[in-house]
């Protein structure tokens, strides 16, 4: 097998096919290595497969993910799926696990596109089986059109909540609620940023429109809709059966077995920290994004980011990104004269412009609010490894304000997902706790092997040099 | 088709042909062929995939999309895999990640 | 500012030396250019253990182990302590030759900590070792411990005892003065004090060279590795081998920690350390040798930090011969944590002007011109 490419290119979504099949018009060779099965990222997943109806309830943001996935099938790219990065080295090398082998790949340009993720905010019975995200329900979807039977409430803020509703609605799932946790203030706050948002019209209205006849939608369907929610938990024996909530001073209860979360989309920068390039910290989004150029070069300068990787922008920013990842990089390697590249980077950057207009307001409506980590002393906070934020809270307390001395000690961020799921989480326990910005503490650290690897594999691996090619 | 305790329900019915046999802790299920392992089983028996290994929890999928490790399974006797991440195969065995007691506490 | 003694590294061998002295009423300040546990003592392997040390080492890792008891009385903490029997196997006759003159050499000694055992033993304190383990040499007596909670508990003693410990705080210059040493921090500000202690870990090389006594250590990256819970399939013992490279550290947890002389690629100036994946391919193909169960379990992490190396394996402890008042802690090759307790007590003791309770002399910071000397 080939082991050395001009460029690697770590996830399949829209950044990274936009980023590879650039490449490869340049007459390049590059790798694309994603962990699902089919290209399409979280966004487009499983978009070669899906039938009509999923498409028509799914709509044209998802089906506009066709025209991508064709260019990329008919671009000459070596795609491997089902591969899982475990570690990344800003001199281009690459390891990975696929069929239950090691391999390693090696390149002079990383782009590591891995996109993003939901926001993980704790709250109690968040661990309970029932309990998942609304991006995981709209995977599941996407996946095998499965939708919930039995009563489902869905609980939280921002667009993707009542996307998923509105697919939930028209597949007439039993929607047991729908509890919106943003605070009215945040509508306030977000005004200022309106007018620049209003100069690309169409795209906020749409979403505007979509919300408004999601709304409209559910009222019809006697759906309870409940604002300026708090206080959510779930409650069950081995699994959710209730989920209860305040609204406004009053107590919500409802029995369902399905409750669909969602808080906002965050950068999921697992890789990009283990690779090692700088980040910055958003006090507005308050999350880490790596620092990057337009191009989306980080710190590490043969390290690219595009997509939401770099900063949550959504489908067609990513795509654009990952365009200009991909010319840039082949402008590096000399497949595009400076004038050549000059001209086709300002065509899409002009377009990318465009596309981040309505961001600001977006950004600012559903800003994570301020008491979205108030969490219970009882509720678990680390996942994997069963720690509550009443144990951090003690070790803030005795003056710990590093994720990474705070693991050592208790071991939450310890387990198979390596923080991902804690992490936003403690950072913020440890802002509360010392009354110090996550930007004056050391960001989590992340140790090769990214995603466990068993040792089984490990012993059969051959990680030598690659071949020359 | 033996949908089990499932709490989902497929929205769309599937012709014989789109359908596979996979063995969820040694029961045959009949799933659609081409979806994950975590989709074929959250429409059989959600009930849970594994346990944690710190405190015995019962757990199951909540990201689907590989972040979480909530949603792990033994499959054909290989440990850990991400169910989420992984497409069925006719004849595939999936059990349940039991993680035994830990002795030492 | 000034102080009695000025101790540069706020690692566990300075935090240490520093609580002995502020108990004899000196006054002490330590200078940090992080945090104390940052590196070597905050991120070792935790593994308290006399078996396999030096000759040289037995009577202060002895003396050692039984201060690891009393921690709670000294430290406050128990520090995460608990015994792991650690049993060194052997993989065929000819390591079981090696094992059994080891024991013998102990013996002759007087020393009784490791015993050779035979695979009956072996196999009650590890039922899971593979079947060509013919043997190994046990230490009882052996531990380990929370590295992180260890050098935060020896620092907040520190403080406790009046210790001032000026974090994020490196000492750009030092220099030996009419009346002792005179230093100035990254801070800008200027301190003096009598007597100046070298705890500088990985750094202790450039520190010593910068004060005119250069000591031959060299930084070195030790790589650990930790799997998932794995619960029973070491029973509470730890392992390691005679002729092969692996050290496996049976966490509370169920996990096992993994290492026993695996290094990766560093750079000290940048402070950066690149974990080599083949460390791993490496260390899981002997692990899946020694315990074929394991085969399932997971790596699901690596870490590694910057440690003080020198070349013959033994720490440099004692006074400097070329710059009077200066003291030397370090150069403790990846083995430092153990002896912790105790290097806070014989170099309190030389810093004291006293007769240090054990010899020192094997860790002469002159035994390097010594040794070129002869050869
Ligand atoms: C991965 C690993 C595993 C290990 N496993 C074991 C084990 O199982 N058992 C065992 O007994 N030992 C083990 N060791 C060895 C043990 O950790 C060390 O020997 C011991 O911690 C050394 O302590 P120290 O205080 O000298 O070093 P450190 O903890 O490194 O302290 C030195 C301090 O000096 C500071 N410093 C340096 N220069 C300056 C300056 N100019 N100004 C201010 N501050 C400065 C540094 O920031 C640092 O904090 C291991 C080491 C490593 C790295
Ligand atoms: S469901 Fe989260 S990793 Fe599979």
């Amino acid at each position: 097998m080939k082991n050395r490419y001009d460029a690697i290119i770590i996830g399949a979504g829209p950044a990274g096919l936009a980023c590879s099949t650039e490449l490869a018009d340049k007459g390049l060779e590059v790798a694309v290595l994603d962990e699902q099965a089919a290209p399409g990222g979280q966004i487009y997943r499983n978009i070669s497969k899906t039938s009509a109806r999923q498409r028509a309830i799914l709509g044209p943001d998802y089906t506009a993910g066709l025209e991508l996935i064709r260019a990329f099938t008919e671009a000459t790219v070596d795609y491997l799926p089902q591969t899982r990065v475990w570690q990344a080295e800003a001199a281009g090398e690459v390891f990975f696990s696929h069929d239950n082998r090691s391999g390693r790949f090696q390149a002079p340009f990383l782009a590591l596109n891995t996109g993003a993720m939901e926001r993980p905010v704790p709250f109690p019975g968040w661990t309970l089986p029932g309990v998942m995200t609304c991006g995981g329900m709209s995977n599941l979807y996407k996946d095998s059109t499965l939708v919930p039977r039995e009563p489902v409430v869905l609980a939280g803020s921002g667009p993707l909540l009542w996307l998923v509703a509105e697919h939930l609605l028209a597949l007439e799932a039993p929607i047991a609620a729908i509890l919106d946790t943003t605070p009215l203030k945040q509508m306030l706050t977000a005004m200022p940023e309106l007018p620049a948002a209003l100069r690309r019209a169409g795209y906020l209205f749409k979403g505007v429109k979509m919300i408004a006849a999601v709304q409209l939608a559910a009222r019809k369907a006697k759906v309870p809709m409940y604002r300026q929610v708090s206080g959510l938990r779930a409650e069950g024996d081995g699994r959710v059966e209730r989920v209860k909530a305040s609204c406004r001073g009053r107590e919500l209860s409802f029995e369902a077995s399905t409750l669909l979360v969602h808080e906002g989309i965050i950068p999921n920068t697992a890789l990009l920290r283990q690779v090692g390039c700088r980040h910055s910290w958003n006090p507005v989004q308050r999350y880490w994004h790596p620092q990057v150029d337009a191009s989306g070069k980080t710190s590490l300068g043969s390290v690219y980011v595009a997509g939401d990787g770099t900063f949550v922008h959504g489908a067609k920013a990513a795509e654009l990104k990952g365009r200009l990842t991909g010319l840039t990089i082949a402008r590096e390697l000399r497949r595009l004269t400076e004038p050549d590249y000059r001209r086709q980077a300002a065509e899409v950057q002009a377009e990318l412009q465009e596309e981040l207009l309505p961001r600001p307001y977006i950004d600012a409506l559903y800003a994570p609010r301020k008491d979205l980590f108030t969490i219970s002393d009882e509720t678990t906070v680390c996942r994997c490894e069963g720690v509550t934020a009443g144990r951090i809270r003690e070790l803030v307390e005795q003056g710990y304000t590093d994720h990474n001395e705070i693991k050592s000690i208790i071991r939450c961020g310890m387990g198979p997902c390596q923080g991902r799921m804690c992490g936003s989480a403690v950072m913020e326990l440890v802002a509360e706790g010392s009354g110090r910005s996550p930007e004056e503490t050391r960001q989590m650290r992340l140790r090769p092997p990214i995603k466990p690897v068993s040792l089984q594999e490990l012993a059969n691996a051959t990680l030598g040099e690659p071949d020359e090619s | 088709m033996n949908r089990g305790n499932s709490t989902f329900t497929r929205s769309e019915p599937l012709s014989g042909d789109d359908t596979i046999t996979i063995f969820f802790e040694e029961t045959a299920c009949e799933v659609p062929a081409g979806v994950t392992v975590a989709a074929a089983l959250l429409g059989h028996d959600d009930h849970h995939f594994c346990r944690s290994a710190a405190d015995q929890e019962k757990r199951a999928p909540h990201c689907l999309m590989g972040v979480c490790f909530e949603c792990l399974v033994e499959i054909d006797g290989v440990k850990n895999r991400q169910a989420c991440l992984e497409p069925v195969r006719e004849g595939m065995q999936v059990k349940r990640q039991h993680e035994p007691v830990d002795e030492s506490k | 500012m000034k102080a009695d003694v000025l101790i540069v590294g706020g690692g566990i061998m300075g935090c240490a030396t520093a609580i002995e002295l502020a108990r004899k009423n000196k006054s002490v300040i330590i200078f940090e250019k992080d945090v104390p546990g940052r590196h070597a003592s905050g991120h070792n392997s935790g593994g308290v253990r006399c078996q396999g040390r030096d000759v040289r080492e037995i009577p202060l890792a002895i003396e050692a182990r039984t201060m690891w008891d009393h921690h709670p009385n000294t430290v406050n903490s128990d520090c995460g302590f608990y015994v792991s029997p650690r049993l060194r196997l052997a993989e065929s006759d000819a390591d079981m030759e090696v094992l059994a003159k080891r024991e013998a050499t102990l013996k002759s000694l007087g020393y009784d900590h490791e015993v050779l055992v035979d695979r009956a033993e072996v196999l009650r304190l590890s039922p899971h070792v593979a079947d060509h383990v013919v043997g190994g040499l046990a230490c009882y007596t052996d531990g380990l411990a929370n590295p992180l909670l260890t050098s935060k508990a020896y620092a907040a003693t520190a403080r406790a005892e009046g210790v001032t410990i000026l974090s994020h705080t490196r000492v750009v210059e030092a220099a030996a003065t009419a009346g002792g040493f005179r230093v100035r921090t990254s801070c800008g500000k200027v301190y003096e004090g009598e007597t100046l202690v070298n705890g500088t870990g990985a750094w202790a090389g450039r520190f010593s060279a910068m004060l005119g006594d250069p000591l031959p250590v060299y930084a070195a990256a030790p790589t650990m590795m930790v799997t998932d819970r794995v619960p029973g399939m070491m029973s509470g013992t730890s392992l390691g081998l005679t002729s092969r490279l692996l050290g496996l550290m049976a966490a509370s947890n169920g996990t096992i920690i993994v290492g026993g002389g695996y290094r990766s690629p560093l750079d000290l100036e940048k402070e950066k350390i690149w974990i080599d994946p083949m460390q791993m391919t490496k260390a899981a193909q002997i692990m899946t040798e020694i315990l074929p169960g394991l085969g399932q379990a997971q790596m699901i992490r690596c870490w590694t930090a910057f440690e003080g190396c020198i070349k013959d394996k033994v720490p440099v402890v004692g006074a400097s011969t070329k710059v009077p008042g200066l003291f030397h802690v370090c150069g403790f090759s990846a083995h430092g944590f153990q002896l912790a307790p105790m290097m806070g007590r014989v170099v309190s003791q030389l810093v004291l002007g006293q007769q240090p309770e054990l010899p020192l002399d094997a860790f002469r910071p002159d035994r390097f011109s010594e040794t070129k000397a002869q050869a």
